[in-house]
């Protein structure tokens, strides 16, 4: 809350901040399940954002806490004077009654890469600029996911920019693609099926570049910049200082289901933070079957890519032979993602297709060749009758 | 050959001093963000003036600045709040003193603000005769260097506010502390932004 009571302007001021409850330091921290690493991600507190570690001022009272970026979030983790409502809910309520800590609690099968401040301000460039963040695995991995902070979109024009994904030498590592955002802030692009692997300490970068004058605006933060911003500005490779470019990066595990069937192979894809077992396809059922497992009273998600030609939906998702009300679908013509959330610890998921590989795939190349073949025959015998 | 290294050893030290006294100004603070659930509010004078050594007995409470001086004369600038607005039980975590500078001469140094418990003075009669004492020891200090933007400059005077939280009212008063020097605030009086080409 701010009171101002304005007289002339340049006129002296006395700025006083104040507060009627006593006011306790709170320590703010982030760590791995495993105690591994700590204090990756952001903590956004009453409104405002800060990276970990952190020791804020909080006067008695409630407040809504959230924590992004950073480890995929489990639970909350709290000592002192400090109680949140919902310990397993990434955005929860604390009760500040005295001083203490307040730890988010993760794991690292999905790690968003986060070194801006989510405190954005507005960059953009011309045509050929490419604005890109330099990332530094904790794990090796699989990239799944580039983030982009859209600042502004404009109506006229397009908004389209084309993405890169570079090696530690700033060197593509797939073709740059376009991408066009539809709102402003977070753009999240896919990149799982790109199967782009990240190795433990070693850079890699995600860039953005303007294939639009001044289209769109990307979000930059000069908030404590980490120095992992750079720009081509067409000849060089030039280091940004003063800002980082929100730009992050999710990595994770991707567990790849290969299934034979008919004498195809398919890819069944899933992103999970469960531990997934026992992974079958019943063809005669058009279902695709598999346990998902984690620690009690935490929520797992799965996030599964199914190809549209073994098995088409509409789908239902069943856990515990319970249908899942809330499941978000996406079908792109050859692939239908899934993704679903349940509460762990151990239970069967049951997804079941309307269409299923059917069984003559294997047998039409057969029969073409058999056709060929008995063309070839007859057409031969016919020029040897008209000899 | 000697006096050529103690020539250059001059001038290296020269360049040093210039460095370090422009640094010395030129750094700065990252605001911190506040305690979460504080208050805060922003209060301006219900009384300014300055006096002035060299005419003892003349008031210049209606005047547009407020001048601070050390040379040949004197001048102190008294500014007094009213805190009645802010509980007497709160808690003040922390208060900025700032005002707005115009125009400054002189050797580099400070400008301190120090505080007066004393808050009978009024605008319209405080003289350099009556004025009341303040604290020899100032609160805080702002350091000029060589390269001075205009515009507001503060002062830290939380220590300040919480002392005076249970009269309700604050005198500070601004003493310059450097030599042959002097500087111009704006005071209540000062009516628009000043455009500057």
């Amino acid at each position: 809350m701010h009171i101002s009571i304005p007289e002339s302007s340049h006129s002296p001021e006395l700025e006083v901040e104040y507060a009627t409850l006593p006011v306790f330091v709170v320590h703010l921290e982030s760590s791995q399940d495993t105690d591994a690493t700590n204090d990756l991600g952001l903590m956004t507190f009453a409104d405002y954002t800060f990276s970990l570690p952190t020791d804020i001022d909080v006067v008695a009272g409630s407040y809504q806490v959230s924590y992004s970026g950073g480890y995929m979030f489990m639970w909350w983790e709290t000592s002192g004077s400090i109680n949140v409502s919902d310990s397993k809910a990434a955005t929860t309520t604390v009760m500040v009654s005295g001083g203490g800590t307040l730890r988010a609690v993760g794991n690292t099968k999905r790690l968003e890469y986060t070194y801006d401040h989510g405190q954005p301000k507005w960059e953009s460039d011309t045509v050929g600029r490419i604005d890109a963040v330099r990332f530094t695995p904790l794990f090796s991995d699989q990239l799944l996911m580039a983030r982009f902070y859209i600042y502004d979109l404009y109506s006229f024009g397009s908004n389209a920019f084309k993405l890169h994904v570079m090696d530690e030498n700033r060197s593509d590592l797939i073709t740059p693609f376009e991408q066009t955002p539809t709102s402003e802030g977070w753009f999240d692009v896919g990149l799982s099926s790109y199967g782009i692997g990240v190795n433990e300490g070693v850079d890699f970068y995600v860039g953005m570049e303007w294939i639009n004058d001044y289209n769109p605006d990307l979000g930059e933060d000069s908030t404590s910049p980490s120095d992992r911003s750079s720009y081509w500005n067409g000849t060089h490779w030039r280091a940004e200082s003063y800002n980082d470019f929100m730009i992050r990066a999710v990595v994770g595990t991707l567990i790849d289901h290969v299934v034979l069937v008919e004498g195809s192979t398919f890819h069944v894809t899933a992103e999970s933070n469960s531990t997934t077992s026992n992974f079958q396809f019943i063809k005669e059922g058009k279902k695709l079957l598999f346990n998902v497992a984690g620690s009690t009273g935490t929520y797992g998600f799965c996030n599964i890519t199914i190809p549209n030609q073994l098995l088409g939906g509409p789908f239902t998702v069943t856990f515990d032979e319970q249908p899942l009300s809330e499941v978000l679908s996406l079908d792109n013509g050859t692939h239908t993602w899934l993704y679903f959330t349940y509460p762990q610890s151990g239970h069967a998921i049951e997804i079941t297709g309307t269409t299923v590989i059917p069984e003559f795939p294997s047998l039409l190349p057969l029969l073409l060749m058999a056709m060929t073949l008995i063309t070839f025959i007859v057409r031969k015998k016919l020029k040897m009758i008209k000899e | 050959m000697i006096m050529k290294i103690m020539v250059r050893t001059w001038i290296l030290l020269l360049v040093i001093g210039f460095l370090a006294s422009s640094l010395s100004f030129s750094s700065f603070k990252i605001n911190a963000a506040p305690a979460i659930g504080s208050t805060t509010v922003t209060l301006y004078p219900i009384a300014d003036a300055y006096v002035n050594s060299s005419s003892p007995d003349t008031n210049y409470g209606n005047e547009n600045s407020l001048y601070t001086s050390h040379n040949s004369e004197l001048n102190y600038a008294y500014t007094m709040f009213n805190l009645s607005s802010i509980p007497s039980d709160a808690n003040v975590i922390s208060a900025e003193f700032k005002v707005y500078l115009s125009d400054i001469e002189g050797y580099t140094g400070s400008i301190g603000t120090h505080c007066s418990s004393n808050d009978s003075w009024t605008e319209l009669g405080i003289t350099w005769n009556n004025k009341p004492s303040f604290a020899e020891t100032a609160t805080d200090t702002v350091y000029y260097g060589m390269w001075v933007s205009y515009g507001y400059d503060s002062w830290n005077v939380t220590v300040d506010v919480r002392d005076a939280l249970s009269k309700e009212k604050l005198t500070e008063v601004l003493v310059d502390h450097r030599s042959s020097s002097y500087a111009h605030f704006d005071s209540r009086e000062f009516p628009q932004p000043r455009i500057r080409g």
